[in-house]
């Protein structure tokens, strides 16, 4: 039996599911940090 | 159609690119943070006078006698030189007070700043006000303030996206967070900056702000300030302490859930170090001719601890002015400008001085 096709399927869906996670903090979160005073400092 | 990627493995090495930068947080832990007082060398001036809050907090080590905290309200509306004058006059030492304020409202700001305060100095005495916004969000610039490492414990109780949005302000701060490790920031650098405060520097005015601004003038315009002192009826002894009993009080009980929060994270710092904690009443113009003191919360409740709070009736503090002359003493409806702070903080100070002397500890 050929392991990769799973292999293959759980790192889609973890790509998937982190995506989602990130596309949601992304999307959401930052409208708490919204400032368009905010003049970027660099680092 | 073209697949996203060209093999398992170069799949695996994004999946783990995606988890690290997710979970930078949570693995950088309290080991990959810089020291604290980074927070304050790295928040940009127009979120707080943050060099005076660096050194305040790190760089000064003697015992506070009065420390004024909160948004930017007490920073224009207490003339901490005077009460520092006036304190030092009755003690008959030089009296240690300032303010420690920042721009725009929030509990939490008020607990991350208070908690480093009273990690490193003694205070004797908090005098503290907070609007406590209907706002059910972060302070806007709560990303500097929290870090994973530190805070994660403070927000237990709070709601996920709530959680979410501090744990994504941290994800932003990473790579500034790892660069303070690297090469820590020069706080000498940050009075240089100081000229955004285009009302002077906080440092010479013991963290306050002295704003000869006209009613809702333009910071940028160059228009005549009217000095204007006002005489009125009003008098020090009107400045009252609440009490079950007197009828001068009004709570609306309307706080967001997150403020509430934090101002119960606020209490528990106040706990542990026992300093005696005041809730001051600041004017604002749209309440001028209120009679009574109206604040959102009772706030020994939200707070959890013993504390005093004082303030004067609007209506008593304006009584005999008139619309045109109580603008006179606002630089726009939530601040004071200098005339009205001028105003304000002889009226209170005596009985400032009188709950001093009645709670500080020596």
């Amino acid at each position: 039996m050929n392991p990769k096709p799973n292999v293959e399927l759980a790192v889609s869906i973890l790509i998937v599911v982190l995506s989602l996670i990130a596309l949601w903090l992304a999307t959401v979160a930052p409208q708490y940090f919204a400032d368009n005073q905010v003049v970027y400092q660099g680092f | 159609m073209r697949p996203a990627f060209s093999s398992t493995r170069q799949a695996v090495a994004f999946l783990v690119l995606l988890s690290l930068l997710l979970l930078s947080p949570v693995l950088a832990g309290k080991w990959l943070l810089p020291p604290r007082e980074e927070v304050y060398t790295s928040t940009p001036l127009h979120y707080a006078p943050s060099h005076y809050l660096f050194d305040q907090i790190y760089r000064e080590k003697q015992d506070i006698d009065i420390a004024f905290i909160g948004s930017s309200r007490i920073r224009y509306d207490i003339d901490t030189p005077y009460v520092e004058k006036k304190l030092s006059e009755k003690l008959g030492r030089k009296a240690v007070v300032v303010t420690l304020g920042w721009s725009w409202s929030g509990c939490d700001a008020l607990y991350f700043i208070t908690r480093d305060l009273l990690q490193n100095r003694k205070v004797h005495l908090i005098v503290f006000t907070e609007e406590l916004y209907q706002e059910n969000a972060p302070h806007r610039a709560a990303s500097y303030w929290f870090r994973y490492g530190d805070d994660a414990g403070a927000l237990k109780d709070l709601s996920l996206p709530l959680q979410s949005a501090y744990y994504y302000g941290a994800v932003l701060r990473i790579p500034r967070n790892l660069l303070g490790l690297i090469r820590p920031n020069d706080p000498r650098l940050q009075p240089i900056a100081a000229a955004v405060f285009d009302h002077g520097d906080p440092t010479d005015m013991l963290g306050a702000a002295f704003v000869p601004f006209n009613f809702n003038e333009n910071p940028g315009t160059k228009s005549l300030f009217v000095h204007y002192s006002p005489i009125t009826a009003a008098d020090p002894d009107e400045v009252c302490v609440y009490s079950k009993t007197n009828r001068l009080f009004n709570f609306e009980h309307s706080a967001a859930p997150l403020q509430l929060h934090f101002a119960h994270e606020f209490g528990e710092v106040i706990k542990r170090s026992n300093t005696p904690l005041v809730y001051l009443h600041l004017p604002a113009l749209s309440e001028a001719k209120a009679k009574m003191i109206s604040e959102r919360e009772y706030w020994p409740d939200v707070v959890g601890t013993n504390l005093t709070m004082f303030g004067i009736p609007p209506a008593t503090m304006f009584s005999g002015l008139n619309e045109s002359e109580i603008k006179k003493l606002f630089f726009n409806p939530l601040h004071l400008n200098e005339n009205g702070q001028e105003y304000f903080t002889r009226l209170i100070t005596p009985g400032l001085l009188q709950i001093y002397e009645s709670k500080a500890e020596r």
